[in-house]
């Protein structure tokens, strides 16, 4: 059974964004507005996050995408009263909004922040309907929504696998912010699959994770910069 | 009192028995969640193109899903971006499916700046552009013609230029905010091209304020520079007013005081020449100027070596710049002991009052270690190996001399603004929305007032589009045929096409198109030399072209890159096929055409001069900063204490800079960029400044409030924000909010040009925009 | 004969404390239509919630719980006046209960059903609110509340309810309007010596029953928030701490409770200095153990200095959330401990007026605890913060409205005084109490003889 992961290079990720966006556009994130901006409401499933420190001229920057860490022991999953999120066998936590009450008890139980809840009716204008994604529900009002692991690849790809009657390639599945960075900082794939570059990578002795301490086991890693 | 007891027996026992259930609800075989009543798997492909949303121009490649654009993505075929986009990139599908966008053409009913349009047809709406047009030729008055045009490059550019010269103006305006390189690249080296830097190669790059992972020209040229999976990591030096993204992920980021580049970098030379790290071979093959000489009228004309050792004392310039000392000769020893090392500079060294100078004293460090013409270096971007429209097929007709009143796109508002001037009669406005973008609205709003035709060309009912006459919308980039150049900051020819992703979704036409169309009305002379069936033929046409080069290739996966590049070093090249047929349809499909091979060994790219010399700091440039602006010490270096102090009484410099999720202008109707524009402050959907906290605390601010920043050219709005990276001193706004149309999710944006005003650096004729004083008034 | 003649002529604890049944005063009507309109207020602005969305809350990204989690935990306090406290006097044997048991249970029934419906405002989907009943996932704290609360809520109803039993009896044979629901409530109760024992022997279960319900529905509701491994909630002593404080808080609501019924009713009689007294003595008790608790729970923040705990922890103390934290400090142990520790200040007015200090003071004190941590998440936000919107706070008006409303429609429904503990008293404790006194007292020994 693959055990999903990933691992950020934070020397090579530069701040810019593209990961986001591209996380928007696969996933049907609805737009939330410059309201909900200010009232820090907007919904982001991957969020890249800037730390700045030091004081001028000796400031130093590091900049942390941040998707949802997939933790093997996720303190999400647990609190949540209906099961609407859980996570699966390999390893990937995901959401039911169909389900969802909207009691946000997962997201104050995530250490790393990384819930979006719709605060108010996602609007897609009638116009840009026809660019959502057919693989991907969006969501209605009221329920929480968090990154996936763009989940719907890993079933198309192994759909695709199954109908090529082979078996399923590293390459075959791809999130969509790994696609898209242009730095090649995001690295994806199965953990415990030594053929996987996560798996090499995951043993640099710069690799680290969020909140390590707090025992969640996170499946995203980070290499720490090297300067 | 039995009752009691059962029903709270009861009562316990049922919610229990209901708790117990639900604890094993997940395990009995439940519905599975809803799925839309629309949803099918759908028929899926995938279509290269090419992103027009910046002049990085990136392949991309358009998933569409029973006819649906659901998704941009990069091409992974194309040399530069390699499958990698910028943020503004993957949000272009916002743009075709905008709800505001026009679905055909329109003619104003309303006062000019209004909104108040009324649908027409295109044959009334071209019917009554080709009226105008014919008339005004008949009367010889062609020249009152003008065209305003933005961002344009390869057939689209040639097509307007063509027109233009064959109806009869001289008024192709182009509002292209050039960041003069081109200028340096010919005064010490006789080449009338933008120098190309080729950072995948170099070791050392040292960027001169260039937001190389911000903006620049080809933001993914840079990204890709430093991608570790090709085995390469250049160290980058990032010396920079503000702690910008770039100067964030640079290997070292160096903060210099406004206005001091070009001291910077004599300090730099200085330590070079002094320790004699220079490529002395290089130097004295090629180089003219480093040495003292004598000229004509007998007078001894002080030599780089001899400048340098007048004004680059390095305790001097660490004054100067507040660099260090030691860290300037640190720098400079690595600068000269390097590899293959390069300087880098644009606008932000450029578009200042003596920007000129300092572009030049950076440029010199680059012919110092002998940085031209050689990997990692300074290269020029061959031309694309396929004749222009031009050469193809003659017109035959000469652009007549310069226009009336030499108009251009820097002062035609003024010109046409104050009465006296000889007036426009029509104004096309192609890729521009001068209303919005230009820091002198007022000039250009009365312009537009008194032109009798303006036609824009816009999707979007933009700012000017509201002082337009009539509005052809043209397509998005995604809808419509055209090529996309690489931008000359690329070392090699790229040649991207772009192609229709979906069909059009509306009734508008691609405004190549419409230049056809209305060539074809006017007919007799212009429209004979017009004979195309539209734009799509063009590109076909050049693609085929291609094929017949001999060189370079369709767009290869990278293992291929290599190969080519060895094949064509000995005279071989992939042909793709047997017909320009087939090798049209094999670029097609690849998204376009490219030439790894650069050849390091024809010195002709390096230098047109005579005997291929290169100048440094060339005496032309000494005398034109002279004559322009006395108060250069030796016409070369900015020396007065106060002149860093920049232009007005604020007690703060304004710093405008881009972020990267703006390009310019329409990229501020993309929603998802507006969600999280500025990512070093956490900043959305409105225009903020960045202030040092320390300077902000001294002017007894907050921070969060909302403030007006003024300047004696105007003002504009903004939340002022505290930012550790922000230089004391320094007032960092990021421009390119300034585009907005009513429908979708608008920006509470200001424009900080409004503060800066329309001043020219007086030697380059290029915008000062960096020497501005502002003052904070809270909101 | 109306039912107020009726009464004339009965003794005086039934002719005093059944009045309020029988008769209705302007005042009463008036601040019924004011509570009313406010209830009201509420209701119109939980629909705005329900139409569209909680994008009309003050709450956002990380501050996803705000004022109605902080009335959930406020209310479900508040009930440990009733229950809890009339059990353990109960089983005590404190004879001077008799006067305020009965109104202090009916505080902790309508107080859950206020709390109860709190989290239900907060869904984002309360049209899927029986889903955690059909999915219901045993792990969730959040489930353990349900129960536990469902559980508190049906206890302390019966045991409001049966020993009310005997009183509905009488007023049902004082033939007392609406006759048939006290027919109806008291279910053929007929007193007599032997139903009295049966019902003594209910009680008695109940009381036993229903402390450690109490104690373990605060200890989940603490649990919610010490679960997660938020800095400032993932802390063992929450549980308790929160049922210290809510006891706390239940002692004080109860006070005011008396305070205000004693001079609505003329109860002077039976609300006595010395009960105020008595339960001044037991806020000062919770008073200095709510501080302990406090002060631990802040020392163990702080000596740790872990980054993230000393981010929150400086908001209360000395950041954003200063103004609360150092109110509540003030209400919650400065105010009570300064009039409660003399008996000067232990009468009426003192121990309303500390009692009034304590119920603001606990509200604030779950303010500092849901607000702080929630937006010092782990991983630092650019600009968080929280600003409750009006339509919060006209629902939390709202349902402090209702719940007076409610209370003081039950003080017309039931006598707020149980008639018949009175009279028990009166009859019987007397002579039990002094018994127990001798039964306490040193037995008189033969003297050995050597
Ligand atoms: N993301 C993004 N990319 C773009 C574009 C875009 O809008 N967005 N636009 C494209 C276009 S049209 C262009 S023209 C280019 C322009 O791209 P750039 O030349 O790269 O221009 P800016 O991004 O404005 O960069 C201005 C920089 O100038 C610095 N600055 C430099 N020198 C001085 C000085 O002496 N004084 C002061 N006060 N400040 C200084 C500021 O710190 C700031 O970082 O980018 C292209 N690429
Ligand atoms: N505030 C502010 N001012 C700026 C800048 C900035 O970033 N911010 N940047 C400066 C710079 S570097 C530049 S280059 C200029 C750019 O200034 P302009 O040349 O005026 O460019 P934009 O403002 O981007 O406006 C481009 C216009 O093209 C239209 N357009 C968009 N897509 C298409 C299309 O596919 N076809 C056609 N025909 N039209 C289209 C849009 O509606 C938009 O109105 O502005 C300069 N001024
Ligand atoms: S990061 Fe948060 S949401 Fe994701 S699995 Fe971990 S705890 Fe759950
Ligand atoms: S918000 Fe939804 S997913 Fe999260 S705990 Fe509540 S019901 Fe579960
Ligand atoms: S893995 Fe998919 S869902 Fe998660 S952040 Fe990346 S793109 Fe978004
Ligand atoms: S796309 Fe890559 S480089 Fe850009 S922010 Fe995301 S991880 Fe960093
Ligand atoms: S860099 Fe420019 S061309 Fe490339 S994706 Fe971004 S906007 Fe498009
Ligand atoms: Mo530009």
């Amino acid at each position: 059974m693959p055990r999903w992961g990933m691992v950020i290079d934070l020397d090579r990720c530069n701040g810019c964004q593209a990961c986001e966006v591209a996380c928007r556009v696969e996933n049907n994130v609805a737009v939330c507005g410059p309201e909900a901006a200010r009232e820090n409401r907007t919904i982001s499933w991957m969020k890249v996050v800037s730390e700045v420190h030091g004081e001028w001229p000796d400031v130093h920057t590091r900049f942390l995408p941040r998707p949802c860490m997939h933790c093997d022991r996720p303190p999400c999953t647990a609190v949540c009263p209906v099961r609407a999120t859980s996570i699966d066998d390999e390893g990937i936590v995901g959401q039911i909004y169909p389900r969802c009450i909207g009691c946000r008890y997962c997201a104050n139980a995530c250490p790393y922040t990384v819930k979006s809840f719709n605060w108010r009716k996602p609007i897609y204008p009638e116009s840009t309907k026809p660019m959502l994604n057919p693989d991907v529900s969006t969501r209605p009002v009221g329920v929480i929504e968090k990154c996936t692991f763009c989940h719907h690849r890993l079933l198309r790809a192994r759909d695709r696998a199954r109908a090529e009657r082979r078996p399923l390639r590293e390459e075959d599945y791809v999130p969509a912010c790994v696609e898209a960075c242009p730095t090649g900082a995001i690295t994806f794939g199965d953990l415990d699959n030594p053929d996987h570059r996560v798996a090499r990578l995951v043993r640099n002795p710069r690799a680290f994770r969020l909140l390590e301490e707090l025992g969640t086991k996170p499946k995203v890693y980070y290499l720490a910069e090297e300067h | 009192m039995g009752v009691d007891r059962r029903e709270f027996l009861a009562s316990v026992g049922g919610l229990g028995l209901g708790l117990g259930l639900g604890g094993i609800s997940h395990w009995l075989p439940l519905g599975s969640p809803e799925v839309g009543p629309d949803w099918s798997p759908g028929r899926e492909e995938f279509i290269p193109s090419t992103c027009m949303l910046c002049p990085a121009h990136c392949g991309i490649r358009g998933r569409v899903v029973d006819g649906k654009l659901v998704r941009i993505e990069g091409n992974p075929l194309h040399p530069i971006n390699r499958g990698g986009l910028c943020p503004k990139g993957y949000a272009g599908i916002q743009l075709l499916y905008h709800p505001s966008r026009l679905t055909g053409p329109i003619e104003r009913t309303g006062p000019p700046g209004s909104s108040e349009f009324r649908r027409v047809s295109w044959d009334q709406a071209l019917g009554r552009v080709a009226k105008v047009l014919a008339d005004l030729r008949s009367r010889g008055e062609a020249a009152s013609v003008a065209w305003l045009a933005g961002d344009v490059s390869g057939i689209m550019d040639e097509l307007l230029r063509r027109f233009t010269g064959v109806y009869g103006t001289p008024h192709l305006l182009r509002e292209d905010y050039a960041d003069g390189a081109a200028r340096v690249m010919n005064l010490s080296q006789g080449i009338d091209a933008p120098p190309a830097f080729d950072l995948a190669a170099s070791d050392l790059v040292l960027s001169f304020g260039v937001p190389l992972s911000e903006a620049w020209w080809s933001p993914p040229q840079a990204a890709r520079a430093r991608d570790a999976a090709a085995g390469r990591r250049p160290r980058w030096v990032q010396i920079d007013l503000r702690h910008s993204r770039t100067a964030a992920r640079a290997d070292q980021w160096i903060a210099v005081r406004p206005g001091t580049w070009g001291a910077l970098a004599i300090g730099i030379a200085y330590v070079i020449m002094k320790e004699g790290l220079y490529d002395a071979r290089a130097v004295h093959q090629r180089v003219r100027g480093i040495e003292d000489w004598t000229d004509e009228s007998g007078q001894v004309v002080p030599g780089f070596r001899t400048l340098v050792q007048r004004h680059g004392r390095t305790e001097e310039i660490a004054e100067r710049t507040g660099v260090p000392a030691a860290t300037i000769v640190t720098l400079a020893k690595a600068f000269g002991t390097a590899r293959r090392p390069v300087a880098l500079w644009d606008q932000a060294v450029s578009w200042r009052a003596g920007g000129f100078a300092d572009a030049l004293a950076i440029h010199a460090l680059n012919v110092l270690v002998g940085a031209l013409n050689r990997p990692g270096g300074v290269l020029i971007q061959p031309a694309l190996p396929a004749p222009t429209l031009e050469e193809s097929s003659p017109s035959g007709l000469r652009p007549p001399g310069a226009g009336r009143d030499d108009l251009n796109a820097a002062n035609w508002a003024e010109r046409v603004a104050s009465a006296d001037a000889a007036p426009l009669n029509a104004l096309f406005l192609y890729y521009a929305n001068p209303v919005a973008s230009s820091p002198v609205r007022d000039r250009v709003e009365a312009a537009l007032r008194n032109i009798p035709l303006v036609v824009s060309f816009s999707p979007f009912l933009d700012e000017s589009a509201r002082y337009a006459h009539l509005v052809l919308p043209d397509h998005t980039y995604l809808e419509r045929w055209q090529d996309a150049p690489a931008p000359a900051s690329v070392p090699i020819p790229v040649w991207g096409v772009v192609q229709p992703i979906v069909p059009p979704l509306h009734e508008t036409r691609a405004t190549g198109d419409v230049i056809l169309d209305l060539a074809s009305r006017l007919g007799g002379e212009v429209g004979s030399k017009f004979a195309w069936s539209g734009v799509e033929q063009i590109v076909r046409e050049r693609g085929q072209a291609l094929s017949r080069a001999h060189r370079g290739s369709v767009l290869v996966p990278s293992f291929r890159r290599e190969e080519l590049r060895e094949l064509q070093a000995r005279g071989w090249w992939l042909p793709h096929g047997n017909t320009a047929e087939q090798f049209w349809e094999a670029l097609r499909e690849s998204g376009g055409w490219f030439d790894p091979y650069y050849d390091y060994h024809d010195w002709s790219a390096a230098s047109q001069l005579p005997k291929g010399e290169v100048r440094i700091f060339p005496v032309e440039a000494r005398n034109a900063i002279r004559a322009a602006a006395p108060h250069l010490a030796e016409g070369f270096l900015p020396l007065e204490k106060d002149r860093d102090a920049g232009v007005g009484d604020g007690s703060l410099l304004l710093v405008p800079y881009r972020v990267m999720t703006l390009a310019s202008g329409t990229t501020a109707l993309m929603p998802w960029l507006l969600e999280n524009l500025g990512v070093l402050t956490g900043d959305a959907w409105e225009t903020w400044a960045e202030i040092n906290p320390r300077t902000g605390a001294r002017l007894g601010l907050v921070d969060g409030q909302k403030v007006r920043i003024e300047s004696g050219a105007g003002a504009f709005a903004a939340r002022l924000r505290f930012y550790r990276g922000a230089q004391p001193g320094l007032l960092n706004v990021p421009y390119g909010l300034h585009m907005e149309v009513e429908g979708w999710g608008s920006a509470r944006a200001s424009n900080p040009l409004r503060a800066i005003g329309g001043r020219k650096d007086t030697v380059t004729g290029l915008p000062d925009w960096y020497s501005t004083r502002v003052r904070i008034v809270p909101a | 004969m109306s039912d107020l003649e009726r009464l004339a002529d009965l003794p005086q604890d039934q002719r005093i404390l059944l009045t309020p049944l029988v008769r209705t005063t302007r005042w009463f009507w008036m601040w019924t239509a004011v509570l009313a309109a406010i209830t009201l207020w509420g209701g119109i602005a939980y629909y705005l919630q329900l139409r569209y969305g909680l994008g009309v809350t003050g709450l956002n990204t990380p501050e996803y719980w705000g004022i109605y989690i902080i009335c959930f935990v406020f209310f479900i306090g508040i009930s440990h006046a009733g229950t809890l406290i009339s059990a353990i006097l109960r089983i005590s044997n404190a004879e001077w209960r008799r006067a305020i048991t009965r109104s202090a249970e009916f505080i902790t029934v309508l107080v859950i059903a206020f709390g109860a419906v709190q989290p239900i405002l907060d869904l984002g989907r309360p049209d899927r609110v029986l889903y955690v009943l059909l999915h219901g996932q045993a792990w969730s704290p959040l489930l353990w509340d349900v129960c536990s609360i469902g559980l508190y809520f049906t206890a302390s109803s019966i045991y409001l309810y049966v020993p009310m039993i005997p009183d509905l009896a009488v007023i049902r044979d004082l033939k007392i309007r609406p006759r048939w629901l006290y027919w109806f409530l008291a279910i053929g109760y007929q007193d007599s010596p032997a139903a009295r024992r049966v019902l003594q022997k209910i009680i008695a279960f109940l009381a036993v029953a229903v402390i450690p319900i109490a104690v373990s529905v605060h200890t989940v509701i603490a649990w919610i928030f010490a679960l997660t491994l938020r800095p400032m909630w993932h802390s063992t002593i929450f549980g308790p701490y929160f049922v210290v404080g809510a006891i706390y808080s239940g002692i004080a609501a109860l006070i005011l409770a008396m305070a205000i019924l004693r001079r609505v009713y003329r109860l002077e009689a039976y609300f006595k200095d010395i009960h105020f007294n008595n339960m001044g003595i037991m806020l000062l008790l919770m008073s200095l153990l709510w501080t302990y608790f406090t002060f631990a729970e802040y020392l163990t923040a702080w000596y740790g200095g872990e980054e993230a705990e000393l981010a929150t922890f400086w908001s209360k103390l000395a950041g954003p959330y200063a103004v609360p934290f150092w109110l509540m400090v003030i209400s919650c142990f400065i105010v009570p401990l300064a009039l409660m520790c003399r008996r000067a200040t232990r009468g009426v007015w003192g121990t309303s007026v500390a009692s009034a200090f304590v119920v603001l003071g606990m509200w604030l004190e779950r303010f500092t605890i849901v607000v702080p941590t929630s937006v010092h998440p782990r991983i630092e936000m650019h600009h968080a913060g929280y600003m409750p919107s009006w339509v919060e706070f006209s629902i939390m008006a709202g349902t402090f409205s209702g719940f007076i409303l409610v209370y003081m429609a039950a003080t017309k429904f039931f006598p707020i005084i149980s008639l018949w503990e009175l009279q028990e008293g009166r009859e019987e404790s007397i002579r039990e109490v002094s018994e127990r006194v001798q039964s306490y007292l040193p037995d008189t020994v033969e003297v050995a003889r050597t």
